[in-house]
């Protein structure tokens, strides 16, 4: 949309193209200042579409924002080196829901009408609770969200600890794929580290593999690779992000009748009203299902029995 | 004898806003427009339903907060009171209306609408509508359903177990109190199913729940009859999937019924569009314009160009044939199925937010009407059922473990852990560790420790309402998600201090009480 499109509108339309496009800030504006954010915002939307980047670890806020150019090395363990099986191709689960008016509905369940008004501010949320802790949450197959805290005493414990060497070494993250082991804090089967500006922060960690089970490791890393460990986190395992490879014996029934039930409830749906997905999805299926070599392959996994 | 069902599933919820100590407060009007809007056309739908010897079947959540909200006195005196202004400003409507008859008609049906809902509120079910929504419990035609206590996204409280059951659990009770029976159903919050929640469900007696498609689909083993059967999770308590066919018709933007350019506009308001001296005694005091829910256009076209008025017989015919094609899809749907599934009855489930039809979709509780008569008298391939009685029909079902799965954009958590919102969860969990400590250090209190306990738990519950993310996310009303937000966590970690601490001050306990008055019944021990 253009400036001199935008300038016509009335400022309750602005505020709602506003809302739409998720523009930042937009409820203390002015008219003058939503058309001018607005024209900016559509600009830059079309000149990111034609770069977009992928695959940084996603800083979490505004706050952190300064620390975006520092992004995660991946430092895979040689040891017990686990050969995995090519990824299937994820369904974009729900991926089409992005085109429907879901969403917009739902928020509209909120929506009265009135601009954002200010409360008095109550006091400031303590930053942290003295804990020493790291807790690891899945957000989705791909990416999980990780947040922790050190206290002061275990980090002098670790000063103690490392003696000289504590200046020269790094704080991170290890992230370990532990799936399918009683981990030990050695017999991962693959892990890589990313580097953290503080003992009190967040952070998003792309896992990129559905279904596996993961926990990480905050820590000083020391210039010889050791690591003095502060914190251990929960372990989780990431969302499923496709069909199942194990069919049920008892239930078995024909490759045909699969087809059929799954081409109509999954592929039309989360395809939005894309045919072509809907192919894609029954071609994968039949490749599934063809395939004898995938089947059996599914690990045993204690998640899924808890 | 018909080859397939259909289970309309209505998701009712709204987050617990009630504020005794201001004299008006905007985020309440959340519930008296959904009250307006949603819940009396919707118990309108049902009684002409029920009047004409209709056979329907209507599963629909009523989640604690709402219940709670719907028996609140002082939110029922101020519903009247709202829909007393709403009354006048039609009335002065129809008059200022007077010489544009295109606009007048409808005038004339905002008042009819608000004061039959007026009389419906007041005289039909004496200021309470659960009164309403028991009854046709009670006759066979509504199956109602409970849902996290305060509607806390479960997936997000894994690693704080104690929490997610009492998210369970106090619903349960609730629903007990309210409608003198179990529940049989539950509706995750979201539809946030993580693997193993199922065994809180168990615990509380719960036979069923839903979760989105893909959480079926992806279950392990790999169910054999996709979405159109349920499964039974190891618990034993059922897990139904939503059909993804029936919910794009709704939803799409391009095929989706809600578009159609004969309904109702949603975003021009007479709130924005008449003066200020004419509308202020209606918009929110300051002279704060919002929307009254007095709306003369229809969509017209996409954009936010040229609109044309509302014909409010057009858009029913349109609802009519929105209700009919939406059959249509559903017989193609179910003749299909019933052969590939080789002679089983297919169940297609269809859920919603309950607060679309009406609301947003202005015509959504007529569509419901036509739909459940078109079922009835049309046709015989279909039939209306709920999850219970499928149950009773199939009670042998494939044993399978659904995927953690939610209904939220992309399916997974992301709505409510991003960037906006991700803050919160650092408190959320250390609260509930906090309540799990209190309850395991203080058993059997009595007085006002006990009172104390109970309070600090209300805290927890209300501060974990999915809302608040939600809204951050969405960026309608984020203020105030974010003041509810501190304020229960501010809530809560002082009662823990003074709990902790032996030094109760009973003036504020008092305060939180009177403000945060949901669960009565609290128990502080289910945190153990």
């Amino acid at each position: 949309m253009k400036k001199s499109e935008l300038a016509e509108k009335t400022k309750q339309e602005l505020m709602e193209i506003a809302r739409k496009a998720g523009l930042a800030g937009r409820s203390k504006m002015n008219k003058d200042e939503l058309v001018s954010s607005l024209a900016a915002l559509f600009k830059e939307k079309i000149a990111g579409s034609l770069k977009k980047a992928g695959g940084k670890q996603l800083v979490s806020t505004k706050r952190q924002a300064a620390t975006r150019a520092l992004t995660a090395k991946k430092a895979q363990l040689p040891a017990r080196q686990k050969i995995k099986k090519e990824a299937l191709v994820v369904l974009p689960a729900a991926a089409g829901k992005a085109e429907t008016w879901q969403e917009k509905v739902e928020d509209t369940k909120f929506y009265l009408g009135a601009e954002e008004r200010a409360f008095i501010t109550d006091k400031e949320l303590p930053a942290g609770y003295g804990d020493n802790r790291i807790v690891l949450m899945a957000r989705d197959p791909h990416w999980a969200y990780v947040y922790w805290e050190i206290n002061s005493s275990r980090i002098d414990e670790a000063r103690r600890n490392l003696k000289s060497v504590f200046d020269k070494s790094r704080l991170i993250l290890r992230v370990y794929d532990i799936t399918s082991v009683e981990f030990d804090g050695t017999n991962a089967h693959s892990c890589f580290d990313i580097e953290i500006p503080n003992v009190l922060g967040n952070w998003y960690v792309n896992l990129g593999r559905p279904n596996m089970t993961f926990c990480i490791d905050i820590g000083y890393r020391m210039p010889d690779g050791g690591m003095f460990v502060l914190s251990r986190s929960n372990k989780i395992t990431s969302p499923r992000g496709t069909f199942s490879e194990v069919s049920d014996e008892e239930w078995m029934s024909s490759e045909e009748e699969y087809k059929k039930i799954y081409a109509r409830s999954g592929g039309a749906g989360y395809a939005g009203s894309s045919a072509e997905l809907a192919e894609a999805v029954k071609k994968r299926l039949e490749k599934e299902i063809s395939s004898g070599s995938v089947r059996g392959l599914e690990p045993k996994k204690s998640s899924h029995n808890h | 004898m018909e080859k397939g069902y259909l289970a309309l599933v209505l998701h009712a919820h709204l987050p617990f806003v009630r504020h005794p100590e201001y004299d008006t407060f905007l985020e309440e009007k959340w519930l008296y427009e959904a009250i307006t809007e949603t819940y009396i056309p919707l118990i309108d739908v049902f009684e002409g339903l029920v009047r004409d010897g209709v056979d329907f079947r209507i599963t629909m959540t009523l989640t604690p907060p709402l219940i709670a909200m719907l028996q609140d006195p002082l939110l029922q005196q101020r519903y009247v009171r709202h829909i007393g202004k709403l009354i006048e400003l039609s009335e002065k409507e129809i008059h200022r209306t007077r010489q544009q008859p295109e606009f007048n008609r409808t005038a004339v049906m905002y008042r009819d609408k608000f004061r039959s809902a007026l009389h419906t509120f007041v005289d039909k079910y004496d200021l309470n509508l659960i009164r309403a929504f028991k009854g046709f419990q009670d006759i066979g035609k509504l199956e109602i359903i409970t849902c996290g206590a305060t509607h806390g996204f479960l997936p997000l409280m894994e690693g704080v177990p104690k929490a997610a059951r009492a998210q369970v659990v106090v619903a349960v009770e609730d629903y007990k109190r309210t409608f003198g029976r179990a529940p049989r159903g539950f509706w995750l919050p979201e539809c946030g199913y993580y693997p193993g929640v199922d065994e809180y469900l168990k615990e509380a007696g719960i036979r069923y729940f839903f979760t989105d498609t893909h959480g079926l689909l992806y279950a392990v083993p790999r169910p054999k009859y996709g979405a159109f059967a349920p499964i039974y999770c190891k618990s034993g308590v059922a897990a139904f999937g939503r059909d993804q066919e029936s919910s794009k018709q709704v939803w799409s933007s391009e095929e989706g019924y809600p578009g159609d350019y004969c309904y109702r506009e949603f975003y021009r308001d007479i709130g924005f569009d008449l003066d200020m001296d004419y509308i202020a005694p209606y918009i929110h005091n300051n002279g704060i314009r919002i929307h009254t829910g007095v709306k003369y256009y229809r969509i017209t076209g996409s954009g936010f160009g040229h609109k044309e008025p509302y014909d409010h017989a057009k858009a029913m015919e349109q609802a009519a044939e929105h209700a009919g094609n939406f059959l249509f899809n559903r017989k193609k749907q179910v003749e299909y199925l019933h052969d590939a599934m080789g002679g089983r009855r297919p169940i297609i489930v269809s859920p919603y937010d309950a607060e679309l039809f009406g609301h947003w979709w202005y015509e959504g509780p007529d569509f419901i009407n036509y739909l459940a008569r078109k079922i009835y008298y049309d046709q015989n391939t279909i039939k209306m059922i709920t999850p219970s009685e499928y149950l009773e029909i199939y009670p042998v079902n494939q044993v399978a473990t659904p995927s953690l799965s939610s209904w939220g954009h992309k399916g997974y958590s992301e709505v409510w852990l991003e960037g906006s919102n991700d803050w919160i969860y650092r408190h959320l969990h250390k609260a509930a560790e906090r309540m799990t400590e209190l309850a395991g250090r203080f058993p059997n209190a009595e007085g006002i420790l006990k009172r104390a306990l109970n309070q600090a738990a209300r805290e927890l519950l209300l501060l974990q309402s999915s809302d608040w993310a939600f809204i951050m996310k969405t960026g309608t009303m984020v203020e105030y998600a974010v003041k509810r937000t501190k304020g229960h966590i501010h809530g809560f970690n002082r009662l823990y201090e003074e709990i902790m601490e032996n030094r109760i001050d009973e003036v504020y306990l008092k305060e939180r009480e009177w403000k945060d008055n949901i669960f009565p019944d609290m128990d502080y021990n289910i945190y153990l």
